[in-house]
C-alpha cells in the first residue's frame, strides 16, 4: 500500500504535461531507458530484407539454370514474367522500407503504451488492496466471542444465562383444556350478567341482549348485533369489542349488496374494532402493562366529573349506530346506484357538505337555450323535484336531553337510570339519530304545480331496508300522477267552454301499470298522454291501431315542443284534434275517390265566410266542376258542409281564391223523409266530440254537392239569355220506381226540379208552338262519375204517334242519341253531355224536332183536309219524317243544322211499295225542292203544302221524262233546271224541249232555246254557236201534235192551247202531250 | 513534436545513413529490374537470335545481382524492427501510416488516462491521509513527512 502510493510522484514527470520537455536531455534518455521494450509482434526489418535478397537471388539463378532449356521466345517471357513479379516484391519492400523511417518513433509508443499498462497494473492493484484492507476491517471490529456462554453450554451442555423472554416467546404455553375454556366463560359469563344487571346502563334501544359464549350479544332490530366482552372480572374492568353484523341493506341493486358486507372484515373491521374499543375505553385508566415508546407522552385521560357514572354501552350504541347510518348514506352516493339504471342524465345526486343528508334531484331538463324569436320563454324549473334523506337527531319531547323514544321506552331507560345509577348521571345520553326523508317537488315543473300534500306514512325510510331506488320510484309514480291530473283538471275546467271538457273524454287509466291521460279527439281516435317517470318526459301515442305509422312522427313532434313547454299542451291538443278529425274526413274522402285538399289558396278573409266557429276546414274538389268544392268545416263540436264556387282572383301573383255561391248545406234537410238515411245522420247522439262521418252521408253531400253545381250552370245559361226560371220541389209521395232506384241517387228526388216556360226559352225558335208552356230542365249524373248530363223535358202540344221502322214497339224510343220520346206521355227529353252548353243544345235539338213534329202532323191533316187520299205518313220518328206524296212516290224529310245554317232540310226521294227499288225521278230535283221548305221559315205548314203540292204537280212531268230517257237508250238526256222546270236534251245537244210548270196545274212545253223572258226574238241558228238552237219549224211540230191529240180526243179543246213557242196543256195530260211533242220534234230532228 | 526522428512527409527525400542507403539501394533494384525486363521485351521483339542479346540481358542480370549483394549486405546492419502489421497492411494495399497513426495514438490516450488516474489517486491518498491523521492521530508524523513532500 505505502509503495502504490509512493510510487506515484515518481512517474508524474512522464505523464504530466506540464513537466514535459522542460528535463534536461540525459535525464529524459534516462528514463526512455527505463521504459519496457515491447517486440511484441515485430519482426527485424534486416531479417526480411536479407530473406527478400535471398529468395530473388535464388530464384534468379534457378532461372538460370532452367532457362537455357527453353525456346528463345519462352526464356524471354519467362524471364520478363518474373521481374514484373520481383519488381512487385521489391516495390513493396520499398514501402516497408520507407515506412522504417518512423520505426523507432512507434517502438517508443510501443514502449509507452506498455509502460503505462503497467502501471495502470499496478494502480489496480493498489485499489485492490485498499478495498481488501477495507474488507478485512469488518471482521476485526467484531465483539469478542462470548466466552461466558460458550463455557457454559460447553461445561454443562445447557443454556443458564438466556433471558426468559425468549423462552416464553417460543415456547407455547400449554393450551387450557375444553372444559377449563368452559368454566372461563361461564364464569365470565357470570360476571357479564351480574355487571348488566346491576351497574351498567343499556340505552333502552340495545336492550335486547343474550350472554353466551363469554360474552354478551346487542341485537338493535334492523340495524345490528354486536357482541363485547369484559377484560376481568373486578368492576373496574372496562368492555371489549369482540363482533359486529349489520342487519341493513342498501339499494335495490346487487352492487350496493356488495360493497355493503353484512360483517364486516379487514380494513373496515379493524376500524371499527378501534373505535369501538376506543369508545368503551374512554374513562378508563390506561393499562397498567401499557408501554409508551420513548419520547412519546399521552395527554391526560379524561375524568369524570363527579356524581357521572360511566356508561360505555350508551357510548358503543351511539357509536355504532351513527357509523352505520353514515355508512349507509354514503353507500347510496356511489355513482353506480344510478348510473346503471340509465338514470344519469335525469338525475343528479348531491351529499351535503356535512356528509349528513343525501339529496336527488329528478327529472332533469338541459337548460334551454336562448331560443331564436326573442320570445321570453315561459320560465320552467330545470328539474322535476328533489328527494332528500338525511340523518337528523330525534330529540324527544318530554326531555331536552335523550332521543325521542316511545312513552314505554321512556319509562323504562327512567327505571333502569333509577337502579343501576340511584342519584348519578350516566356519562352519555342516547343520541337519537335516525334518517329523514324529505320530498320537495319543484314549484311549476312541467308546468303544473304540485302542492306538497304528502301523507304522513308516505315516505317511510326503514333504516333497515335503505332502498332509495324503491324511495324514488315511490316518489316519480306520486309526482307524475299528480301532474297528469292537473293536466286533466285544466283540460276539463279550465276553458270555460272546452271541447275537453265534455265526460269521458279526458279520462285518467292505468295502462300496462303506467298512469295514462286518455284525450279523446273525435269518434275512435284517442291519444295517449304519459309521463315518463324516469325522464320527467311527456310522450304522446296513438291508441296503438295500425294507422299509427304514419303519425308516430307526428306524435314525436308533438311530444318534443311539449317536453319544451308543458304549457301548450292545450292547445296542442286542440291542434291535434282538429289534424285528426280532418284526417279522417280526408281518408273517408279517399275511400270514395274524391279528390281532396287541406287548404286552398283562398285569401284571408275569404275563410271567414266559413263562420266564426270554423276551426278547420277540408276542400273536396268536384270532379265534374273543379272550379266548385264541397267543404267540410271542422267547427268545435261538430261538421258543418259547405258547398262554394271558387273563382281565380285576376291580378294575383298566385292565383288566390275567392268564394262565391257559398250555400251551407243542411244536413237534415237534405234528406228529408228518408228515414233510412237520417238514422244516421243525427250528430248530437254521438257526444259531443261526434266527428263521425259516415261514407254513405259523404258521399250524399258530395252527390248534392255536384247536383248544385250542375244547377247552377244551368241556371248561369239561363240567366244570360235572359230567361226566367223557377224551382218547385218534387212531389214527396212520389214513390221512386226500383228500376230508377239504382241509376239515380237516391238524393235524386230531394233534388227540386227547375222549370223554364216555353214562351222564354223558345221564343224566336221555329215551331214554338209545338211545345206546351212548361219545359223542365233536370240535370243528370250529378251522382256518378261519369259525366253530367242535362235533360230537358218538353211535352209535346201535339201528339203523333211515331210510325215506321225505328218507332218501334215501346212506349219511349230514343230516336237519335240526345233525344228520348215518351210516346205515351207524348214528352220530349233532349239529353245534352255538357253541362255549360246545355240551353244551346236543347234549342237546336228542339228546331229540328218540332219541325219534324210540325210536318208530320200537317202530313196527318193533309190527306183529309185537301181529299189527297194517296198522300200517307209513312214513318215518324221526330228526327225524320217521311210519306207518299203520290201513288208510291215518297219523301223523307230531315233537318240539318237548324242552328249554324239556319234551317236547311235534306229530302230522300224514293218509292215505296209496289215498285220500292224504283227510281223516283224527283230525286233529280231535290236541291231545288228543299228550297221550298226553306223558303218558308217561320211559317212551317204552308211551305210543306206548297211542297207537297209542287211534288203532285211536277210528278207527270218528271215520270214521263225519266221514261223517255230510259227508252232513248242514251240520246236524250233529261235533268232538272229549277223546282219546276225540266229540260229535255236531245242527242246532239243542239236542241232542247222545256216543261215548265205554271200556275193552275198548268204546263208549258216550249222549245229549250227560247227565252220566256225575251218573247218575240228568237235567235239566229247560225249566230247561235254555244247556245241550244231552236227547234225547226217547232211551232208547226207543236199545232200538229195539238191538233192531232184534240182529234185523237186525248184532250180536251179547253185543255190545251199551242202557242207560238210551245204548247200549254193540263197537267193530267201532260205526259201524252209531252211524249207526243217529243216524238214529233225527234223525228224532226231526224230527218 | 520536434524531435529528429518524429514521422516525416512520405514526398521528402531519403535520409541520411543506413536508412537512407538502404532506400536508394532498393530504388536501385527495382530500377535494375525495371532494365531488365525492358531489356528482354526488346530484345524479343526486334533482335531476334542477335549474338550480343543475350549479352545484354546478362549485363541487366549483373546488375540485379549487385543491387541484391548490396541489400543484403545492408540488412545484417539493420537492427529496425517493425511490426508485422506494416507488412500485411502492405500486403493487402492498406496504407501502413494508419497503423503508425494507431500507435501514435493508444499511447496518447493511455497517457491521458493514467494521468487521471494518478490525480485521483492522488486526492484520494489526500482524503485517506486527512482521515488517518483524524482517525489516528498518532500515526501524524508518519503521514505528513509524505503529505509535504509531494
Amino acid at each position: 500500500m505505502e509503495t502504490a502510493i509512493s510510487s506515484v510522484p515518481q512517474l508524474n514527470p512522464t505523464n504530466g504535461i506540464h513537466l514535459n520537455g522542460h528535463d534536461d536531455q540525459l535525464a529524459l534518455e534516462e528514463l526512455e531507458r527505463d521504459l519496457p521494450i515491447v517486440y511484441d509482434g515485430q519482426v527485424p526489418l534486416g531479417e526480411v530484407l536479407s530473406r527478400v535478397a535471398q529468395s530473388i537471388y535464388a530464384e534468379l539463378s534457378e532461372l538460370a539454370e532452367t532457362m537455357p532449356n527453353m525456346s528463345d521466345s519462352a526464356r524471354k517471357r519467362t524471364l520478363a514474367d518474373w521481374v514484373v513479379k520481383i519488381k512487385k516484391q521489391v516495390v513493396k519492400l520499398y514501402a516497408v522500407v520507407k515506412w522504417s523511417r518512423d520505426a523507432a518513433t512507434v517502438q517508443k509508443c510501443m514502449n509507452i503504451t506498455a509502460f503505462l499498462m503497467n502501471q495502470n497494473q499496478q494502480f489496480e492493484e493498489a485499489i485492490r488492496g485498499l478495498n481488501y484492507a477495507k474488507e478485512s476491517l469488518d471482521p476485526a471490529r467484531l465483539r469478542n466471542h462470548d466466552l461466558l456462554t460458550s463455557l457454559d453450554v460447553l461445561t454443562t451442555g445447557s443454556y443458564h444465562g438466556l433471558p426468559t423472554m425468549i423462552k416464553k416467546m417460543i415456547v407455547p404455553p400449554t393450551p387450557l383444556t375444553d372444559a377449563e375454556v368452559v368454566k372461563t366463560l361461564t364464569e365470565m359469563e357470570d360476571v357479564i350478567r351480574y355487571r348488566l344487571r346491576l351497574h351498567e346502563i343499556i340505552p333502552v334501544e340495545m336492550a335486547q341482549h343474550r350472554i353466551a359464549d363469554g360474552r354478551v350479544y346487542f341485537t338493535v332490530p334492523d340495524l345490528f348485533e354486536a357482541s363485547m366482552c369484559l377484560r376481568g372480572g373486578l368492576p373496574e374492568d372496562g368492555w371489549f369489542f369482540v363482533h359486529v353484523e349489520f342487519f341493513i341493506t342498501v339499494g335495490g341493486d346487487l352492487t350496493g349488496i356488495q360493497e355493503f358486507p353484512r360483517s364486516p372484515t379487514g380494513f373496515m373491521k379493524r376500524h371499527i374494532t378501534d373505535e369501538a374499543d376506543n369508545q368503551l375505553a374512554f374513562y378508563l385508566p390506561l393499562p397498567p402493562d401499557h408501554v409508551l415508546p420513548p419520547g412519546v407522552t399521552l395527554p391526560p385521560r379524561p375524568q369524570l366529573s363527579e356524581g357521572v357514572v360511566d356508561a360505555p354501552l350508551v357510548r358503543v350504541f351511539n357509536f355504532l349506530r351513527k357509523f352505520i347510518l353514515f355508512l349507509a348514506l354514503h353507500k347510496l352516493d356511489s355513482p353506480s346506484a344510478c348510473d346503471h339504471l340509465g338514470w344519469a342524465d335525469y338525475l343528479s345526486v348531491t351529499m351535503s357538505d356535512n356528509r349528513k343528508s343525501f339529496s336527488a334531484s329528478y327529472w332533469l331538463r338541459p337548460a334551454v337555450t336562448a331560443n331564436t324569436f326573442g320570445r321570453p320563454r315561459s320560465k320552467l324549473p330545470l328539474l322535476g323535484g328533489t328527494l332528500t334523506i338525511s340523518i337528523i337527531e330525534a330529540k324527544g319531547k318530554h326531555n331536552a336531553r335523550g332521543p325521542a323514544r316511545s312513552p314505554k321506552a321512556h319509562v323504562l331507560a327512567e327505571l333502569q337510570q333509577r337502579a343501576k345509577l340511584g342519584a348519578s348521571r350516566p356519562s352519555d345520553e342516547v343520541e337519537g339519530l335516525k334518517f329523514e326523508v324529505v320530498w320537495e317537488p319543484a314549484k311549476g315543473a312541467l308546468g303544473a304545480v304540485v302542492t306538497a300534500e304528502i301523507p304522513k306514512d308516505f315516505l317511510v325510510i326503514n333504516a333497515g331496508d335503505l332502498n332509495f331506488e324503491s324511495l324514488l320510484d315511490k316518489v316519480l309514480k306520486r309526482h307524475t300522477h299528480e301532474i297528469l291530473a292537473i293536466f286533466q283538471y285544466q283540460l276539463q275546467r279550465n276553458q270555460p267552454r272546452s271541447v275537453f271538457s265534455g265526460p269521458g273524454i279526458v279520462s285518467l287509466a292505468v295502462e300496462e301499470q303506467v298512469e295514462v291521460l286518455r284525450v279523446k279527439l273525435c269518434a275512435d281516435e284517442v291519444v295517449l298522454i304519459t309521463l315518463d317517470s324516469r325522464t320527467g318526459r311527456f310522450n304522446l301515442r296513438d291508441t296503438g291501431d295500425l294507422t299509427a305509422v304514419e303519425k308516430g312522427p307526428r306524435f314525436k313532434t308533438l311530444s318534443d315542443k311539449i317536453n319544451e313547454d308543458p304549457t301548450v299542451l292545450f292547445s296542442l291538443l286542440i291542434r291535434l284534434r282538429l289534424i285528426t278529425i280532418t284526417d279522417l274526413a280526408d281518408k273517408k274522402a279517399t275511400y270514395l275517390g274524391l279528390q281532396s285538399f287541406r287548404r286552398r289558396n283562398f285569401l284571408p278573409d275569404e275563410l271567414t265566410k266559413l263562420g266564426p266557429s270554423a276551426r278547420g276546414a277540408l276542400y273536396i274538389q268536384l270532379s265534374n266542376f273543379p272550379a266548385h268544392y264541397l267543404v267540410l268545416v271542422i267547427s268545435d263540436d261538430n261538421f258543418r258542409y259547405a258547398f262554394i264556387e271558387t273563382r281565380v282572383l285576376p291580378g294575383t301573383m298566385y292565383g288566390n281564391l275567392v268564394m262565391d255561391n257559398l250555400k251551407w248545406l243542411d244536413f237534415k234537410r237534405i234528406h228529408g223523409g228518408d228515414l233510412t238515411i237520417t238514422a244516421h245522420s243525427d250528430p248530437t247522439s254521438e257526444g259531443q266530440a261526434g266527428f263521425h262521418l259516415e261514407t254513405q252521408v259523404l258521399r250524399e253531400l258530395y252527390s248534392y254537392s255536384c247536383a248544385l253545381a250542375s244547377y247552377i250552370n244551368v241556371e248561369r245559361q239561363f240567366k244570360l239569355r235572359g230567361i226566367k226560371f223557377t224551382y218547385f220541389n218534387p212531389t214527396l209521395d212520389e214513390a221512386a220506381t226500383p228500376e230508377l232506384a239504382h241509376i239515380q241517387s237516391s238524393l235524386a228526388r230531394s233534388v227540386p226540379a227547375l222549370c223554364v216556360e216555353a214562351k222564354h226559352i223558345l221564343s224566336g225558335a221555329p215551331a214554338a208552338e209545338a211545345a206546351m208552356p212548361n219545359i223542365r230542365v233536370i240535370p243528370l249524373n250529378w251522382w256518378s262519375d261519369k259525366s253530367a248530363q242535362v235533360v230537358t223535358c218538353v211535352k209535346l202540344k201535339y201528339v203523333q204517334q211515331p210510325m215506321g221502322r225505328t218507332a218501334g214497339t215501346s212506349s219511349v224510343i230514343r230516336p237519335s242519341k240526345r233525344i228520348i220520346y215518351d210516346t205515351t206521355e207524348a214528352v220530349v227529353s233532349f239529353v245534352s253531355e255538357n253541362v255549360n252548353t246545355c240551353v244551346d243544345e236543347f234549342l237546336e235539338e228542339w228546331a229540328r224536332v218540332s219541325k219534324m213534329v210540325v210536318i208530320a202532323r200537317e202530313v196527318g191533316q193533309m190527306s183529309k183536309e185537301k181529299k189527297w187520299p194517296d198522300i200517307r205518313l209513312l214513318s215518324f220518328d221526330l228526327q225524320t219524317v217521311s210519306f207518299a206524296y203520290a201513288s208510291d212516290y215518297t219523301v223523307s224529310i230531315s233537318c240539318e243544322d237548324q242552328l249554324s245554317t239556319g234551317g236547311n232540310f235534306d229530302l230522300r226521294f224514293s218509292r215505296c211499295e209496289p215498285s220500292a227499288d224504283s227510281f223516283n225521278p224527283h230525286d233529280d230535283a231535290e236541291p231545288f225542292l228543299r228550297n221550298i221548305l226553306r223558303h218558308g221559315q217561320g211559317r212551317l205548314a204552308p211551305s210543306l203544302h206548297r211542297l207537297v203540292t209542287f211534288l203532285r204537280e211536277t210528278l207527270p212531268i218528271a215520270v214521263e221524262l225519266e221514261e223517255i230517257r230510259q227508252e232513248s237508250q242514251g240520246t236524250v238526256d233529261t235533268f232538272a233546271k229549277a223546282a219546276g222546270w225540266y229540260r229535255l236534251l236531245f242527242g246532239d245537244s243542239r236542241h232542247a224541249l222545256d216543261f215548265r210548270l205554271m200556275t193552275k196545274q198548268r204546263v208549258l212545253i216550249l222549245d229549250g232555246s227560247h227565252s220566256l223572258f225575251n218573247t218575240g226574238s228568237v235567235q239566229q241558228p247560225e249566230d247561235h254557236q254555244f247556245g241550244l238552237r231552236p227547234i225547226p219549224r217547232f211551232s208547226e211540230i207543236v199545232l200538229d201534235v195539238a191538233k192531232k191529240s184534240i182529234a185523237s180526243g186525248v184532250a180536251a179543246p179547253g185543255k190545251i192551247a199551242p202557242i207560238q213557242t210551245g204548247l200549254l196543256c193540263q197537267t193530267e195530260i201532260v205526259r201524252t202531250l209531252g211524249r207526243a211533242v217529243y216524238t214529233a220534234v225527234a223525228s224532226a230532228l231526224k230527218s | 513534436m520536434t524531435a529528429p526522428d518524429s514521422p516525416r512527409s512520405s514526398q521528402s527525400p531519403p535520409p541520411s545513413g543506413t536508412q537512407g542507403d538502404l532506400e536508394l539501394e532498393l530504388m536501385g533494384l527495382a530500377n535494375a529490374l525495371y532494365n531488365l525486363g525492358t531489356t528482354v521485351i526488346n530484345d524479343s521483339t526486334k533482335e531476334r537470335d542477335k549474338p550480343g542479346g543475350g549479352k545484354q540481358v546478362g549485363l541487366r542480370v549483373n546488375e540485379v545481382i549487385n543491387h541484391l549483394g548490396a541489400i543484403e549486405e545492408m540488412a545484417s546492419t539493420m537492427t529496425t524492427m517493425i511490426p508485422m502489421q506494416v507488412l500485411a497492411d502492405i500486403d493487402n494495399a492498406r496504407n501502413p501510416m494508419q497503423l503508425t497513426r494507431e500507435r501514435l495514438e493508444r499511447a496518447a490516450t493511455e497517457n491521458q488516462f493514467m494521468n487521471g488516474k494518478i490525480v485521483a489517486i492522488e486526492s484520494y491518498r489526500n482524503y485517506l491521509n486527512d482521515a488517518l491523521i483524524q482517525s489516528f492521530p498518532e500515526l501524524e508524523q508518519a503521514i505528513r513527512p509524505a503529505k509535504e513532500e509531494s
